[in-house]
């Protein structure tokens, strides 16, 4: 036994199984939630240790799998990583008949979760960066289903996310050459600004932005959230891998600068356009932007000093950015049979026929807005305190970018609200889609009033935190 | 040796196919000239790699444009045929493509600087790629020239990537990448005429 066989080889040989019973939605979505919540709980149980005992049988289980003599490795620290990635992908497959996410959904997303899990697993950790981008192909048939024209939104993503892939690849390349001889500041710079691009390409920092609220309009907004959520998580997740692997670079005092004044440019852009947007789907991408670009705060600020606790920061920002577009995409995915578009003049009094969906659209927002009492708040508050200590200026900017996303809020509110028939105030909801909405908008409360939950959680998984220590 | 004699006919092979997939309007022609590329693509990372393991960089290229070419054939005609390029736009390809390698020959030997284990045949060869493949796709919106685009760059990026790293692991990877754009590219191509599902 291996934990590669059970983390990647396992969902993924269950994936191409459930693409062939695609026709079952239910029963495909139904599987593909036991599967992922049984590997998360056994991420969470099984004993790390060389043999495994079931009854009176002892196995022998190893973290490492030889493929092509490199070594793809599942550790005691990745466990951690493994439960919330397997978590979140069962919560997710649990929801998609609700969403009407589509046939191909459910296998093509677990098949994501284990290219992603092997990606974790990779060493050297830079060929991370092509697992990401086979995970990216896989992603398209969700994006882009049958029966649908292509759309321009889904080109682009494909590209700008194949074109990052080589710059990541060659940074890596060359800063491991730097360490390796040191001397010829030049290569640093070079292969600093080769990542940045790289990077700047997979998580859509702007001028590379466009394919975000493209893709959000375009496609059904469910599976678009996950992916949403899914890759640049992953991509983080690699880039934090380069500051662990090159110290010197974590510790290189224009690193903080770069990365705070790439969250800035993000926030502020996220939210300029986020104010004046008229789609609620493409205001889905660019609060995702404005969360993308807090990320790159929390580990700007982790580079100064206090690594540990800002990275415990930045996985519980993952969690509240998994459960915030949860909330916003399932509560559009409820909405998307009874109204033309999401253009916000489509939207004209949607809010009285369908008061939940409303209720989870706008605390979703408020959430990614960073609004007190809901799970963003805890987390912005301690970014925005470690920013006005070291550069005030990015937390008043921050502050604003946040307050274009408010406005985008009150703007939905105000329209969906608005009575054009003189129609009454009824819940015409499914049960079960108020049901799981109900459930995850008390999830958003629940770690907005008591985020210790959260940061005790991840403060208890001392591996998701890695080796980056100040 | 012998792969070293033949890397800057190999350039130039690269240079006219890569051009000739920006003023190509017909797909048979197209598939047939990224096919050729993928033989140049071979020989310049013969000059780094055991041919053995060089020549999955061919098969995989030209497994793509397999995959791409069936899939050409199962779409409606009439939805993806295009009409021949008018002169002025003709020219204006066959310029952009003339300065992207003049942007090669003189980007070329910052690449070898940068990068001792590249060759000048190797850098030229990619940046060209890249360079080209990247006009391709600022000149498109369409699936099928948008993934001819991506192989491209890809190619280019190959190359470069093949005089600094040997490993098998990401050779299959990155076979599995090419692989992988085609089977989207073939998706993309194919999914609007698809049943619907919800």
């Amino acid at each position: 036994m291996n934990a590669a066989y059970l983390w990647i080889l396992f969902p993924l040989i269950i994936a191409l199984i459930l693409l062939f019973l695609q026709r079952y939605k239910v029963l495909v979505a139904v599987v593909g939630t036991i599967i992922s919540a049984l590997l998360a709980g056994l991420a969470a149980w099984l004993p790390v240790q060389e043999q495994l005992f079931i009854w009176r049988w002892a196995i022998p289980f190893s973290d490492t799998f030889i493929l092509l003599g490199r070594r793809l490795t599942l550790s005691a620290s990745d466990r951690p990583s493994l439960v919330i990635i397997y978590f979140i992908a069962a919560l997710w497959f649990g929801a998609a008949p609700i969403a009407k996410s589509g046939r191909l959904f459910v296998p093509f997303g677990l098949g994501m979760i284990a290219l992603l899990t092997a990606a974790i697993a990779v060493e050297p950790f830079l060929f991370a960066a092509v697992f990401i981008e086979i995970a990216v192909l896989v992603s398209i048939p969700i994006l882009s289903p049958p029966g649908r024209p292509t759309g321009r939104g889904v080109l682009r993503y494909l590209s700008f996310q194949t074109i990052g892939m080589p710059f990541i690849l060659i940074s890596g390349f060359m800063l491991a050459g730097f360490e390796v001889g040191p001397g010829d500041q030049d290569i640093v710079v070079i292969a600093t600004a080769i990542m940045a691009i790289g990077f700047g390409l997979l998580l859509a920092v702007f001028p590379f932005h466009t394919w975000i609220p493209m893709l959000a309009q375009e496609s059904r907004p469910y599976p678009t959230a996950f992916v949403f959520l899914l890759l640049p998580g992953a991509v983080t997740l690699l880039g934090l891998g380069f500051l662990d692997r090159f110290v010197w670079l974590q510790n290189a005092p224009n690193t903080s600068d770069l990365l705070q004044g790439v969250g800035v440019l993000m926030i502020v852009t996220a939210g300029i356009w986020a104010s004046v947007e008229r789609n609620l789907a493409r205001m889905m991408g660019f609060a995702l932007m404005l969360d993308i670009g807090f990320s790159f705060m929390i580990i700007g600020l982790a580079t100064l000093g206090e690594g540990g606790s800002f990275r415990e920061l930045f996985f519980a920002s993952l969690v509240t950015r998994g459960l915030s577009l949860g909330v916003w995409a399932l509560a559009l995915s409820g909405l998307r049979s009874h109204v033309n578009g999401f253009d916000l003049k489509d939207l004209k009094g949607v809010g009285r026929k369908y008061p939940i969906i409303l209720t989870s659209v706008i605390v979703a927002i408020f959430c990614l807005a960073g609004i007190p009492l809901l799970a963003s708040f805890p987390m912005r508050l301690v970014v925005i305190e470690g920013l006005s200590l070291v550069a005030p200026q990015n937390a008043v900017l921050a502050i604003l970018g946040s307050f274009g996303l408010l406005i985008a809020a009150f703007r939905t509110l105000s329209t969906m609200v608005t009575d054009t028939e003189n129609d009454p105030w009824l819940a015409n909801e499914s049960r079960i889609l108020a049901i799981f909405l109900m459930i995850g908008l008390f999830g958003l409360l629940l770690l907005g009033l008591f985020p210790n939950l959260l940061i005790q959680l991840l403060t208890d998984l001392p591996a998701v935190l890695g080796q980056f220590t100040p | 040796m012998i792969f070293d004699t033949y890397s800057l006919p190999a350039v130039f092979l690269i240079f006219i196919t890569a051009s000739f997939l920006l003023i190509s309007w017909d797909w048979r022609l197209s598939i047939t000239f990224i096919s050729i590329q993928y033989v140049g693509v071979f020989f310049l990372v013969a000059v780094s790699w055991p041919i053995e393991i060089a020549v999955v960089k061919v098969i995989s290229g030209w497994m793509a444009g397999a995959v791409l070419g069936l899939a050409m054939t199962n779409v409606p005609q009439d939805e993806w045929k295009e009409s021949p390029l008018i002169a002025s736009n003709v020219i204006f390809r066959i310029l952009a493509a003339s300065m992207a390698g003049l942007f090669a020959i003189t980007a070329g030997a910052s690449i070898v600087r940068l990068f001792p284990e590249v060759s000048t045949s190797q850098a030229y060869a990619g940046i060209i790629m890249i360079a080209l493949g990247l006009l391709h796709l600022g000149l498109t919106t369409k699936p099928f020239r948008v993934i001819l685009g991506l192989l491209t760059v890809l190619g280019g990026f190959e190359i470069l990537y093949a005089a600094v790293e040997s490993s098998i692991l990401i050779t299959g990877l990155l076979a599995t990448v090419t692989l992988g754009l085609a089977a989207v590219g073939a998706y993309l191509l194919t999914a609007p005429t698809l049943e619907e599902t919800s």
